[in-house]
């Protein structure tokens, strides 16, 4: 498996407060990684430094995709070098409808211009799959839609878009249980020796439908815990106190 | 250039504040250039309007003598009719005063389309539309190439029972843009929408006025003006929905919408509701801000360049109003959008 994904020593900083304090993070190609933590332990920051959100700034360290540094690039091009965020809350824009965002959104990817039907096909069949009515492809992007129907729409973006590493930060939360399983089988079926998945979830709903090979215990800006999927397994049946000493040290 | 007053408030407010009236650059338009009109109406040589035609000022209202026709729209009938302006180097003026008088349950729909080369001039339009009971008008304008010019479209609209009129403007280039826009809602369950469009940069000056009377009961306004400044272009919206003793269930809104692409830019917003009547419903909005980096943000995680998300956030604003625009300008003028903002701002 190929080395995809390298952070060394980062420090994320935002509004003048570091949040991040010399995180670690390697992950290979068909890798699935689980991020795990309390409320306000950077888990979400960490996602938002990969992908380039400019409110966070990095104070120290390096991001490497593919062997290349991407700590200075600009969020588009590191979007179309393959990694994908899909929001925890993520943002509605009236007045482009979700095919003409995603089929542009896939022509600034790909580099390649969307053919109208294969493109249209290519929607229909990851609509179906992710059970949205296919009128949503006709509305205005996240406009209107409920936090489930956000949710699944980014996971349909994810789907058409292909990243090499798609990054989900708690697309579980707000969905009902038969959305969870939905998703999580499409992100399941999305995942395999080609891409790699980083992902962020308070709970095991998600693990259940996909093992993930690392789990990390994000704590205070730091990471203080690593291991396999037995750690979430500990996690859900202990809490996070064992570790919260180690991120406040 | 002389300077002349234009668009004053209905209802002055504090003088310091410098927002009752403009102080604008005047040229009367002197070669002109004529409309070409395509479709079928009856159309007569002259055009007198009413006494109550006010226009942007009394030079400007003047200004607008030169080509004059009425256009009558006989009861019962429907017309679809096209003016293009085209003001070239040999003609880069324009003057024009029409009479539009769209007769009981007859319906009109008009498309301006005003284009130029980039030159100076001086385009003064004053226009009245009459619409008698059950009428039905639907007015769309849109500009290319006029980056040089003075553009004054000045308007009367009166709405007898059940009448409706719509307009819909795309103001993108011109270097002074004064609109003048009064209704009267004389009949009941008469209705007036208007919607405005710009995107404006460089020096660009957009002075908008919009001042509606509701006097029939159950009559309806809506007044909603979106766009982007870039550059140091400056924009101020003078909007008033005035409630008239007598207009029992009317129902008005006004909103003002501006994205400022640049911190050199100026937007005032004045957004005013005058009221004699206790039972109406008035709404009156105005949002103006840089553009939401959040949004750029999500839209660039996606691939998208920050000139094209920056493009997209704008036209998401827009396009609402695009949409209301007559079929064949919306490319054109989303074209246009697009040509604007890329030679706009940060993405120079």
């Amino acid at each position: 498996m190929n080395e995809l994904l390298r952070i060394e020593n980062l420090h994320v900083a935002a509004g003048g407060k570091e949040l991040l304090h010399g995180v670690d993070l390697i992950i290979h190609t068909g890798e699935a990684h689980v991020v795990m933590g309390v409320n306000g332990a950077g888990k979400s920051t960490l996602l938002h430094a990969i992908m380039g959100n400019p409110a966070y700034e990095v104070t120290e360290g390096k991001i490497y995709f593919e062997g290349q540094d991407i700590t200075d690039l600009s969020v588009d091009k590191r979007a179309r070098l393959g990694i994908f965020l899909s929001f925890q809350s993520p943002i509605s824009v009236a007045g482009i409808s979700v095919e003409n965002f995603i089929r542009t959104a896939k022509t600034a990817v790909t580099g390649e211009q969307q053919r109208l039907f294969p493109f249209k096909r290519l929607l229909k069949a990851s609509m179906q799959d992710l059970d949205m009515d296919p009128a949503y492809a006709s509305r205005y992007l996240n406009d209107g839609f409920s936090g489930g129907e956000r949710k699944k729409n980014e996971i349909l973006q994810m789907r058409v878009l292909s990243p090499k590493l798609a990054m989900l930060d708690e697309t579980d939360s707000g969905l009902d249980v038969d959305a969870v399983r939905t998703v999580a089988k499409n992100i399941a079926d999305y995942h395999d020796e080609t891409n790699a998945l980083l992902l962020i979830t308070h709970l095991n709903q998600l693990i259940r439908f996909i093992r993930p090979d690392r789990v990390h215990i994000l704590i205070g800006g730091r990471i203080v815990a690593e291991g396999g999927p037995e750690l979430a397994d500990e996690v859900e049946a202990r809490g996070f106190d064992a570790y919260r000493a180690a991120g406040e040290a | 250039m002389e300077i002349r007053s234009v668009n004053r408030l209905p209802m002055p407010t504090w003088r310091y504040l410098r927002t009752n009236d403009s102080a604008l650059p005047f040229a009367a338009p002197a070669r002109c250039a004529k409309v070409r009109w395509t479709g079928d109406a009856v159309m007569t040589e002259g055009a007198v309007l009413p006494a109550r035609f006010e226009g942007a000022s009394p030079e400007w209202k003047e200004a607008a003598l030169g080509e004059a026709y009425t256009v009558t729209i006989p009861a019962g009938t429907e017309a679809v009719l096209s003016a293009d302006v085209l003001m070239d180097a040999s003609h880069p003026d324009y003057a024009g005063t029409y009479l539009f008088r769209v007769e009981k349950g007859a319906s009109l729909r008009l498309v301006w389309t005003w284009r130029g080369g980039g030159e100076t001039g001086t385009a003064a339009l004053a226009a009245a539309y009459l619409l008698e009971e059950g009428a039905r008008l639907h007015v769309s304008a849109a500009e290319e190439g006029l980056g040089g010019k003075l553009l004054v479209s000045q308007r009367l609209v009166e709405a007898a029972e059940g009448a409706e009129a719509e307009f819909v403007s795309a103001d993108l280039g011109g270097e002074t843009v004064i609109v003048h826009s009064r209704g009267y809602l004389a009949g009941d369950k008469s209705a007036l929408r208007e919607y405005g469009i710009y995107a404006a940069g460089g020096t660009q000056r957009l002075d908008l006025f919009y001042h509606v009377d509701h006097l029939g009961r159950d009559t309806e306004s809506d007044i909603e003006v979106k766009g982007a400044l870039a550059g140091r272009a400056k924009k101020i919206f003078r909007s008033t929905i005035d409630f008239k003793r007598g207009c029992a269930g009317a129902v008005g809104s006004e909103g003002d919408y501006a994205i400022q692409l640049d911190p050199t830019t100026k937007n005032i917003s004045l957004p005013l509701l005058l009221c004699t009547e206790d039972d109406v419903a008035g709404n009156h909005a105005s949002s103006a801000g840089q553009i939401d980096e959040g949004t750029v943000y999500y839209l660039m995680s996606r691939g998208l360049t920050r000139a094209e998300a920056r493009r997209i956030v704008v036209e998401s604003l827009i396009r609402p109003l695009i949409d209301r625009l007559d079929e064949s300008l919306r490319d054109g003028v989303l074209r246009a959008v697009r040509a604007k903002l890329d030679g706009e701002g940060e993405t120079k």
